[in-house]
């Protein structure tokens, strides 16, 4: 299940939001290698600050298995503030019916291996929640930066993103700016190759008991 | 049915057209007003804090609430307690007012007594996040009963999410805060160009070796650049400017 929580409401999801800034960790500075802030085996940085919504992938046991972050990019965002460089020189993204997302990761010590053959579960989760956030609010894409890995899940997602502009090494990995379309259409493809029936943003305000 | 194949109501269009004509801060309160009545609402009000070289404790707002009630509003303080305001500028998604916990009695007499000053039985908050690190909510509020107004809201999130913007823009310019140049990049133009000569998407998308969908990522951004409502718009638009020229 998908929750969704307000940046400003942090401090109601602390537990959550704690095992998210760990894994954020373990992704970007262990795996991927990119120079990020990281204090106490947590990293954060300054779009954690400016009232993101996040999403937060959660498992029967209450526990953070995976989480991403959007941004309009109306205000600061990172492909405007940090990546620029990789779009074309003039260009910029900026409209209301665009937002970004960034930070998308998943607990490398407890997700499946993610092959293109086998969608993780958790992956699904993320992009149909990214989708059903932007139809729920009339967007008509997202844009992301991710490195290559990101490209092939998202092609095994069947939710390939466009890329825009030009990658570039960035850390240890190849970084792309990418754009998703927002439709029905690509909530169908993403939930029939991920085998997923329903919505997976969580209706219920009931969160479930956060772990201890 | 996403937003650029969404058939646009004439509603929609002509606020976004109008909010771009706006020059005075006169003519913010009629665009409130005549959006207000066109689309059946009870009332509009829009905020905006930090915005640059202004002090942020002083925000600008621009409002079609009675005067009694801004009045009332500041005499019982309920600044301090407005969830629309707690929760509006702490989210990036609309905030239905619906949704508040009215278990507090501070805002319990908040919404009891905006009843009474004629407020609005409804109501939704739009967040806008801008440029210059501002931050903005455009409130719309309606007297509808719940049956009519949760089948108008779903609608209205997703047009007023832009419409919000537009307006924000708006502001921003009456209040003299510099908008950048309309500037244009090399692909935007290109796109915009095929699409003025009648190419459809997919045409220009193969003509510039491109996917579709980048094609229309490209039409999305030149379509805000130029503050245009829709791509149609957003050619005669780039055309007037000189932009692109408009027989070739």
């Amino acid at each position: 299940m998908i929750y969704l929580v307000n940046g400003a409401d942090a401090g109601q999801y602390r537990q959550w939001m704690d095992e998210m800034h760990v894994i954020r960790a373990k992704v970007f500075r262990d795996r991927l290698g990119w120079d990020v802030e990281v204090e106490d085996d947590r990293e954060r940085d300054r779009f954690d600050a400016a009232n993101p919504l996040y999403l937060l992938s959660v498992d029967g046991r209450g526990r953070v298995q995976g989480s991403l972050r959007l941004l309009p990019t109306t205000g600061p965002n990172m492909l405007r503030d940090v990546f620029p460089s990789l779009l074309e020189p003039g260009d910029m993204v900026e409209s209301a019916t665009i937002w970004e997302s960034s930070r998308f990761s998943l607990d490398p010590d407890r997700a499946a291996e993610v092959t293109s053959r086998k969608l993780n579960r958790v992956t699904t989760e993320l992009l149909c929640g990214i989708v059903e956030v932007g139809l729920m609010v009339g967007l008509s894409f997202v844009v992301s930066v991710f490195d290559a890995r990101m490209v092939r899940i998202f092609r095994a997602a069947q939710c390939p993103a466009d890329m825009i502009g030009t990658p570039r090494k960035i850390g240890k990995a190849m970084t792309y700016a990418g754009l998703f379309d927002i439709s029905e259409a690509a909530w169908n493809a993403i939930a029939a190759a991920g085998g997923i029936g329903d919505r997976v943003i969580s209706r219920d305000s009931d969160a479930p008991a956060q772990a201890a | 049915m996403f937003f650029s194949d969404r058939p646009m109501d004439a509603l929609f269009l002509e606020t976004i057209e109008q909010a771009a004509q706006v020059g005075t801060k006169e003519e913010v309160y009629t665009l409130l007003q005549g959006m207000v009545a066109a689309y059946g609402l009870k009332n509009a009000a829009y905020m905006v804090v930090n915005l640059p070289h202004r002090n942020h404790l002083d925000p600008q707002i621009y409002v079609t609430y009675s005067m009694e009630w801004v009045d009332h509003y500041k005499k019982r303080n309920f600044v301090r307690c407005d969830p629309v305001l707690l929760q509006g500028f702490g989210s990036i998604l609309p905030v239905d007012w619906g949704d508040f916990d009215l278990s507090k009695r501070p805002v319990r007499s908040l919404f009891g007594e905006s009843r009474e000053f004629g407020v609005g039985r409804q109501g939704i908050t739009l967040p806008v996040r801008g440029r210059f690190g501002e931050q903005a909510l455009l409130t719309i509020t309606s007297d509808d009963a719940d049956p009519e107004w949760n089948r108008k809201k779903i609608l209205y999130m997703r047009d007023f999410q832009v419409i919000a913007y537009h307006i924000h823009r708006m502001v921003l310019r009456v209040e003299n805060i510099s908008e950048q140049q309309i500037h244009l990049a090399p692909r935007e133009i290109d796109c915009l160009k095929w699409t003025a000569m009648g190419k459809t998407v997919q045409e220009v998308a193969q003509i510039l070796g491109v996917g579709h969908r980048t094609a229309r990522f490209y039409l999305e951004l030149a379509r805000h650049k130029l503050d245009a409502v829709n791509i149609t718009h957003a050619v005669a638009k780039a055309v007037s400017l000189n932009i692109i020229s408009g027989g070739m």
